[in-house]
């Protein structure tokens, strides 16, 4: 489920985050360019897709073949999560627990993508897993303190080679050092020690914090800009008028089918009438709750800021599961845990399943070339991805910037043969924001009417088993299916209306309600 | 078979249909056996036969509708089934009764002959919904994926209970039989599996009081649902002098046209039953789902006569009924409602009568019924936009006169199974009729009470629910009537006997509809479904067989519902811009989608430019442009040389031509 499909673009970078990433990768150069120029990521990411891919492409292996080797990376430690989860999952609960562990986690929707994508969610899960794994073991009393001190080092060193993020994972082994109640001295000197080794680890693996620590810090100081909301990018407008706690819970509960939540909630319940569990499990719930803390202050809630809060609610889901099958004495119960389990593993399925078929991308292009004639303008929509066209064609990108200019954008409009949107990156946002973005609804509900002249003709989308009822709805954060599976639309222009007519057109009221992104969603899926 | 089909060709594929029919209900004894040990064999095998035909269909359908596998291979089908049959066996030895299996087979063989009979009375695949079903099988039978591209709105896929149709399409594959030939024989089938399946129903409720009164009165119902109408095929026909009518002579769909057609009204109504859809022929979804339905039945029966005799109630039984619930949404969405009030008033009963010590049972009994029920949907659901826009008030109600004259016959029969609760004669038998007749009564008060809002106007509001409910209501208070017969002439009281007469003549009177439904075979028959089209049909069959540009369509000249438009997209499957367009209208809930489209296509062939007819060409991927009689019919000033400039003449016959498009007749730089 994580090998299979990797190639789901044909390599050809359609993920934009992957996409910096990989870049950099293939600029490493030797003799030349050792220190990445790109630190958004650390060293030990943008390295190891390229030594990874080394061998098979050479040294100067093309785009593609890093592509594939930083999505194979991905796969490789979204696989070994699954494992380290399954393990954890025995050495808490037992054998049921680890069966149910192995299915949440082997079969979780979301994990499956990001094993597909070549970034470092993967890994930074693995990393609290493999944290969580070594705390439990050691409370557990089967491995000594200074054991876990050392594989808690190595983990975090080589999590912070991939990503700055990582150090708020250091809660789980301090958290762990004050349950096992060492001497203060002792203590110390392995808190000293795994500083030590993890910060070595991190300084070895990413030199640029020695080497570019100007350029270094200045992304980090935008990156934190970002998640702030200080930096207005157009990547976080979908965070505008959000609440915070409520949107994440919002997420979870579809990225687990639900079923995940309301398990990990029994899970928690469960942990407060077991003392011994609840130690044993500590660390992995204070760094939770720290983390959780942070995440919430922050402006951008791009879902992939949930991925290390993901071991712990799989896992608290896989206890509960374990606990009602064993303890119920229930054949209702363990009916009800069995359907939970498949509704989990249906979407996981579901999932790996699409990345098999062809990109909604290309299908576009192919449908594109069948339907341009020479000369025809095809418009495309800022803020998205690059598409790759039929060829003989222009393409014209929107004037859709603020304040709107109405009357270029009715220009542009008039002069398009064909409009494609390869993603609801824009009109599922920017109408919601009318103080923000005056004109977006009247435009984007004109085109999904029709008013504007324009017919959509052909939706893509990546075809999946489970269909509509598989992909996540408009109300789920858009990197969940922009990247990877986004609806293209392909709009023709079928009534070739005029500028005047049209910037009279963009004038039209038109109410909120029929702008929200579901009321949109739901014109596009009329044949028209 | 010779005796009335004459071509070798159509009787070779009816032998071969018959075989892959009785080899996948042959598959299915051991899982029946294991299900339904409650059962006589007789039931058991006709049980075998309806599940053999849903899960072949399922089996072959599903793996090209998850998007693993090719619908026309369907080598995995016959795997699927011999797989359940070993898995059954596994679990224990199920020996089957070899005589039981022929004679039921011999029956199944005769009713599917007579059902053949009746459909080849008129073979011709027009008229009413004929071609809406024909355009489906054609467009299942010419696809890879599921849902199939719809043969009348190229682009989309079909939008449209048409899971039903999948299955035949199975079997045309597995048969090797063409899709006009597929209808046919499916209709055939059909017939058979409801005689058999009703009196399959009926026999396992009676045989343990009687086997010959069971098989008799089996027969008889079997018989009734084939051929016999409701109470007004009675009273206007044979009573007809004494009843209110405004029509001046009795014309056969008046059985299921009375409500608020005579006297007409603004509240019609239909009031449809078996042997009135098999006279018409339509492979319709409610035809196509019969077999769900009366498999449920028996199954439900099956778990009721389990729970009498004090056993547990297997979670295979749950999950096998749950998965024909959730089946029915793909191929009559009505029948999970239906099925679904059927069972639930089932499991509250089995409920009480477990009380609270097994509650926890039934509870995972509801669950894994229900959880097997949406598994079983959603690859269907999954490519599926529905379009009934809710539940409403009914708004009008239907006088009582005019309810009893629809469906007093089961009267009679639903006092008798009062009386006999009220005498506590509390048996099995009694209990399932006293069931069924609350489960039919259910079915014809609803459409009094709520209606599925749907396209139809004010005047038609109530006609759709009201037609899809009692159109199993008839079926199950036919059944009822039956079962009260036989326990009335069970019973020993000397004014039993003249009861069960006064509860038989209604249904007998019914039969008065036979002289329009029944059909001996004649020889001479034909399974050419496509004799209407005349020479058109030489272009449909090119269309069919020619090699098809991916996502390529066809323009033919554009129709309103229920006309011959549409002909070639229809009998080739290949999809064409337009068809009916009210039927398009409704599946994609898409009217100004199929009255654009039905303009377009207007104004190509009458006035539009060639730049015009261009544009139209490649937005939607035309590959073939129709220039057949019925487009020169149509537009008379319309010439071959204004078509021949957009590519070439592919074919030419008696029938008309086919223009194969270029994409370079259509370049800029030539327009």
């Amino acid at each position: 489920m994580r090998i299979s499909g990797l190639g789901w673009d044909v390599y050809t970078g359609l993920h934009p985050d992957e996409g910096n990433l990989v870049r950099a990768s293939a600029a490493l150069a030797w003799p030349g360019r050792l220190v990445p120029e790109f630190h958004a990521y650390n060293g030990l990411a943008v390295w190891l897709p390229r030594l990874v891919a080394w061998p098979v492409c050479g040294w100067d292996a093309s785009l593609p073949c890093v592509t594939g080797a930083a999505r194979l990376i991905s796969a490789v430690l979204g696989s070994a999560a699954v494992l380290v989860a399954t393990l954890w999952a025995r050495d808490l609960a037992g054998p049921v627990a680890a069966a149910a562990a192995a299915i949440l986690f082997g079969a979780s929707a979301p994990l499956i993508q990001w094993a597909h994508f070549g970034t470092t969610e993967s890994a930074l899960i693995l990393a609290v897993l493999v944290l969580n794994w070594t705390a439990t073991r050691a409370i557990d009393g089967r491995m000594t303190p200074w054991h876990a001190a050392l594989v808690s080092a190595v983990t975090l060193g080589l999590g912070l080679g991939m990503k700055t993020t990582v150090l708020a994972f250091a809660v789980i082994p301090l958290c762990t050092l004050l349950i096992l109640r060492q001497n203060r001295a002792r203590a110390m000197r392995m808190a000293l020690a795994g500083i030590g080794i993890a910060g070595t680890l991190w300084i070895v693996t990413t030199p640029a914090i020695l080497l570019d620590w100007p350029d270094w810090l200045g992304t980090l100081r935008f990156e934190n800009a970002v998640v702030h909301g200080s930096a207005d990018v157009f990547w976080t407008w979908q965070f505008m008028g959000r609440t915070g706690g409520l949107y994440e819970l919002r997420q979870l509960w579809g990225a687990t089918e639900g079923a995940g939540l309301v398990l990990a909630l029994i899970g928690m319940a469960w942990l407060t009438r077991d003392r011994a569990l609840l130690r044993r499990m500590l660390p992995a719930l204070v760094f939770a709750l720290i983390y959780a803390a942070i995440i919430l202050g922050w402006h951008a809630r791009f879902f992939r800021y949930l991925a290390p809060l993901f071991p712990l609610v799989l896992m608290l889901a896989a206890i509960a599961a374990a606990t009602l099958w064993s303890r119920s004495g229930l054949s209702s119960v363990r009916a009800l845990v069995l359907v939970a389990l498949a509704l989990v593993a249906g979407n996981g399925l579901n999932r790996a399943a699409g990345y098999l078929s062809t990109d909604p991308r290309i299908l576009a292009a192919r449908d594109l070339a069948a339907r341009v004639l020479p000369g025809d303008v095809i418009l495309l929509e800022p803020r998205d991805v690059a598409f790759a066209g039929p060829p003989d064609h222009t393409a014209t990108i929107l004037p859709l910037d603020w304040p709107l200019d109405r009357a270029a954008l009715a220009q542009t409009l008039s002069e398009g043969a064909f409009m494609i949107l390869l993603s609801r990156r824009n009109w599922s946002v920017l109408p919601r924001r009318p103080e923000r973005f005056p004109g977006a609804c009247a435009y984007y509900h004109g085109l999904a009417t029709g008013r504007l002249g324009y017919r959509l003709v052909a939706r893509h989308n990546r075809r999946t088993p489970l269909g509509d009822l598989g992909r996540p709805g408009v109300s789920m954060e858009e990197t969940r299916v922009v990247f990877d599976a986004p609806e293209v639309l392909v709009l023709e222009n079928v009534d070739r209306l005029g500028p005047g007519d049209l910037a009279a057109r963009l004038e039209t009221p038109v109410s909120g309600k029929d702008c929200a992104p579901e009321s949109l969603a739901d014109l596009w899926r009329v044949p028209k | 078979m010779s005796f009335w089909l004459t071509d070798p060709a159509d009787i070779s594929a009816a032998f071969r249909w018959v075989v892959v029919l009785s080899l996948s209900g042959f598959f299915l004894l051991p899982l029946v056996g294991r299900l339904t040990p409650d059962l006589p064999p007789a039931s058991q095998a006709i049980l075998a036969k309806l599940l053999g035909w849903l899960v072949a269909g399922y089996a072959g359908w599903l793996p090209p509708a998850l998007g693993i596998g090719s619908f026309h291979s369907q080598a995995g089908v016959f795997a699927t089934l011999a797989l359940v049959g070993t898995w059954a066996l596994a679990r224990g030895r199920v020996t089957p009764d070899w005589r039981v299996l022929v004679r039921i087979e011999a029956i199944f063989l005769g009713l599917f002959v007579l059902g053949l009979a009746q459909r080849l009375a008129i073979p011709d695949l027009s008229g009413l919904e004929k071609p809406t079903n024909l355009g489906f099988l054609t467009a299942l039978m010419q696809a890879d994926t599921m849902p199939p591209e719809d043969a009348w709105f190229a682009g989309h896929g079909i939008n449209y209970y048409y899971l039903g149709h999948a299955a035949v399409a199975v079997f045309g594959v597995l048969a090797d039989v063409r899709a006009d030939q597929a209808y046919q024989l499916a209709m055939a089938s059909l017939f058979a599996m409801t005689g058999a399946g009703v009196g399959a129903v009926v026999f396992a409720v009676l045989a343990p009081g009687g086997r010959r009164v069971g098989a008799a009165l089996a027969a008889l119902a079997g018989a009734a649902a084939l051929y016999s109408g409701n109470l007004h095929s009675f009273l206007y026909t044979v009573l007809r002098g004494w009843m209110p009518t405004t029509k001046p002579e009795f014309y056969y769909p008046d059985s299921t046209r009375f409500i608020g057609f005579d006297p007409e009204t603004d509240d019609h109504a239909f009031t449809e039953f078996t042997s009135y859809a098999f006279k018409v022929g339509d492979l319709h979804a409610h035809v196509l789902a019969i077999p769900i339905f009366l498999a449920a039945l028996l199954l439900l029966y099956a778990v009721v006569a389990r729970a009498a005799r004090g056993a547990s109630v297997g979670h295979g039984s749950a999950l096998m009924l749950g998965s024909l619930i959730g089946l029915s949404y793909g191929v009559n969405a009505w029948d999970v409602a239906i099925l679904g009030i059927g069972a639930l008033l089932i499991w509250v009963g089995l409920a009480i009568h477990t009380g609270r010590g097994g509650f926890d049972h039934m509870a995972a009994l509801a669950i894994i019924a229900l959880a097997s029920a949406i598994a079983a949907a959603i690859p269907f659901a999954a490519h599926f936009r529905p379009f009934s826009a809710g539940i409403a008030p009914a708004g009008s109600q239907t006088p009582i006169w005019q309810l009893l004259v629809i469906h007093a016959a089961a009267l009679p029969a639903l006092l008798a199974i009062a009386g006999l609760a009220v005498l506590r004669r509390r048996s099995l038998p009694l209990l399932f009729a006293a069931w069924l007749g609350l489960w039919g009564l259910v079915l014809i008060l609803l459409p009094e009470i709520l209606r599925v809002d749907d396209i139809y106007g004010q005047d038609y509001a109530r006609a759709n629910t009201m037609f899809k409910l009692t159109f199993r209501a008839q079926t199950i208070l036919l059944i009822a009537t039956t079962l009260a017969v036989g326990l009335l002439a069970r019973e020993k009281a000397r004014a039993s006997l003249p009861a069960a007469l006064l509860v038989l003549a209604p249904v007998i009177a019914t039969f008065a509809y036979a002289e329009h439904t029944f059909q001996v075979p004649r020889a001479g028959q034909s399974l050419d479904g496509l004799r209407h089209l005349g020479p058109r049909a030489v272009l449909a069959d090119y269309l069919a067989h020619v090699s098809w540009p991916e996502g390529g369509s066809l323009i033919e000249a554009p129709s309103d519902s229920f006309t011959g438009g549409a002909a070639l997209a229809t009998a080739s499957g290949r999809p064409s811009v337009i068809g009916w367009s009210g039927h398009v209208h409704l599946w994609h809930d898409a009217p100004a989608a199929s009255a654009g489209r039905h303009a377009e296509i207007q104004n190509f062939y009458s006035s539009a430019t060639r730049a015009e007819r261009c544009r139209i060409l490649r937005r939607y991927n035309v590959a073939y442009i129709a220039f057949t009689t019925a487009e020169q019919t149509r537009f008379p000033d319309l010439r071959l040389a204004d078509l021949e400039t957009l590519g070439y003449v592919a074919i030419d016959a008696e029938g008309g031509q086919l223009i194969r498009t270029v994409a370079a007749a259509c370049d800029g730089r030539t327009l």
